[in-house]
């Protein structure tokens, strides 16, 4: 199920350069490389003239050169130079993808180019607002579905299970009696859950140890077909979430999972720091703290995947716990519908 | 929980009516009567029995299912849902 007419985020901003990068974004290898002006650009990382790998190649003034044979391409896939030719055909071309750089991310469109409607994407202003929020983001490939992130974001009840030492806490009840309020927007679900009176989980309390108990909030919006914004955190047991000064933990992540291949994906994923924002340590922390979550997760969904290669799906039966991510697929399962009728 | 009440479910293809009394299901009544409906979590959330409602006046307890998809597209699940209408009318 990946859904062509929509954004990905193909990588982060800081992570390409005029060093030519090859990734594989919904089943297509692409290349992704800046210009020397700085502009970031997106094209099959293949040339039309015998096939190559265009991340082999260089940055020139003129275009990203093919290093086999020397043919140079502009950002908009169209060749501009043929080495001691004068004719350059109108077919010597590459695809070129919609690339959109916007809050540190480069968003990459698959579909239709006459469909590339900027305002689809998500809006994440946290990115830029270092002094409120500042952050650590990074990527890690995963061999799994993309959705099965999803499902694994939106699914609280695996948090007692497969982060018991992290962001899980260790007691499985306060997760499954947790008030889950769940609500499906246009484009996806939003889901908020809050945790009174519970323990506060280990990366809690090694980010900003807690005397005691701690009323704990998770809210998280799926926008379909791939992102997951979240906000989590907690303060004293019994203190008001609005106005309560230290100790509390604020934290916000953003996740963005891009489809590689149907049975891989990449992860885009930043932790910002809300509670102690000029303390570039506490932000660190977030950081590491997540990244062993994140590991933990890794663990498990690639060796789902693998099952589920074997034994398909269609057998699997829902727990009442799986609403969100049910929703979450339900509004990608339309998206998709809306874009091919049939 | 209130107490649940008993009612008729009628299915448009084969035109056949059942009771469903208050300590049963539609999809227990089904399955009794020899008719396989596909379901998986029986409980509102994987959409696997999802069906429309020809007639009637459903009392919706899944939780998947967007007001728009209730009420404008008639869908329905009959592993957990009821009726507040005497019949209900299932295009099944
Ligand atoms: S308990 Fe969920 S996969 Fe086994
Ligand atoms: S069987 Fe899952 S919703 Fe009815
Ligand atoms: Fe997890």
């Amino acid at each position: 199920m990946i859904v062509r007419n929509a954004w990905y985020v193909a990588a982060w901003a800081d992570e390409i350069t005029e060093k030519p990068v090859a990734r594989r974004i919904c089943n297509e290898p692409i290349v992704l490389y800046r210009t020397l002006d700085g502009a970031a650009c997106a094209l099959l990382d293949s040339c039309s003239h015998r096939g190559a790998p265009l991340s082999l190649g260089t940055v020139t003034e003129k275009g990203i050169r093919c290093n086999y044979h020397g043919l140079v391409f502009g950002c908009d896939g169209a060749c501009v130079e043929i080495p001691n030719q004068d004719i350059i055909p109108k077919k010597a071309r590459v695809a070129r993808y919609p690339l959109v750089e916007k809050d540190q991310m480069l968003w990459i469109w698959h579909g239709d180019p006459e469909k590339a409607d900027e305002s689809m994407i998500p809006d994440y202003p946290f990115h830029d607002d270092r002094e409120n929020w500042p952050h650590i983001h990074d990527m890690m490939p995963v061999k799994c579905h993309y959705l099965m992130l999803v499902d694994n974001l939106l699914d609280a009840t695996h948090l007692a299970y497969v982060h018991p030492a992290s962001v899980g806490g260790s007691a499985p009840s306060v997760h499954m009696v947790a008030k889950n309020v769940l609500d499906a927007t246009d484009n996806g679900i939003k889901l908020s859950r809050q945790m009174s009176n519970a323990p506060a989980p280990p990366v809690y309390n090694n980010c900003v140890p807690f005397p005691g108990m701690i009323d704990r909030w998770q809210n998280f919006e799926f926008i379909a077909p791939a992102f997951v914004i979240q906000y989590s955190g907690g303060v004293e047991a019994g203190k008001d979430r609005a106005t309560a000064g230290a100790p509390r933990f604020d934290m916000r992540i953003f996740h963005a999972l891009t489809p590689e291949t149907d049975t891989s994906c990449f992860y885009f994923w930043s932790t910002a720091n809300g509670h102690e924002t000029d303390n570039p340590a506490a932000t660190d922390m977030i950081d590491s703290e997540i990244r062993k979550a994140l590991a933990e997760d890794k663990v498990m969904v690639e060796a789902q995947q693998e099952r589920i290669n074997e034994f398909g799906e269609d057998w699997l039966v829902d727990n009442k716990a799986d609403a969100p991510r049910v929703m979450a697929r339900r509004a990608v399962a339309k998206m998709m519908q809306r874009q091919n009728p049939d | 929980m209130a107490e649940e009440r008993s009612f008729e479910i009628q299915l448009a293809r084969s035109q056949q009516t059942y009771t469903i009394p208050a300590d049963k299901s539609i999809i227990d009544v089904l399955y009794e009567n020899g008719i396989n409906h596909p379901i998986s979590c029986e409980q509102g959330i994987c959409g696997t029995c999802i069906v429309k409602v020809l007639a009637g006046e459903p009392d919706h307890r899944d939780s998947i299912l967007t007001d728009d998809e209730r009420n404008r597209e008639g869908q329905f699940t009959p592993c957990c849902s009821r009726a507040f209408s005497e019949r209900l009318v299932l295009d099944i």
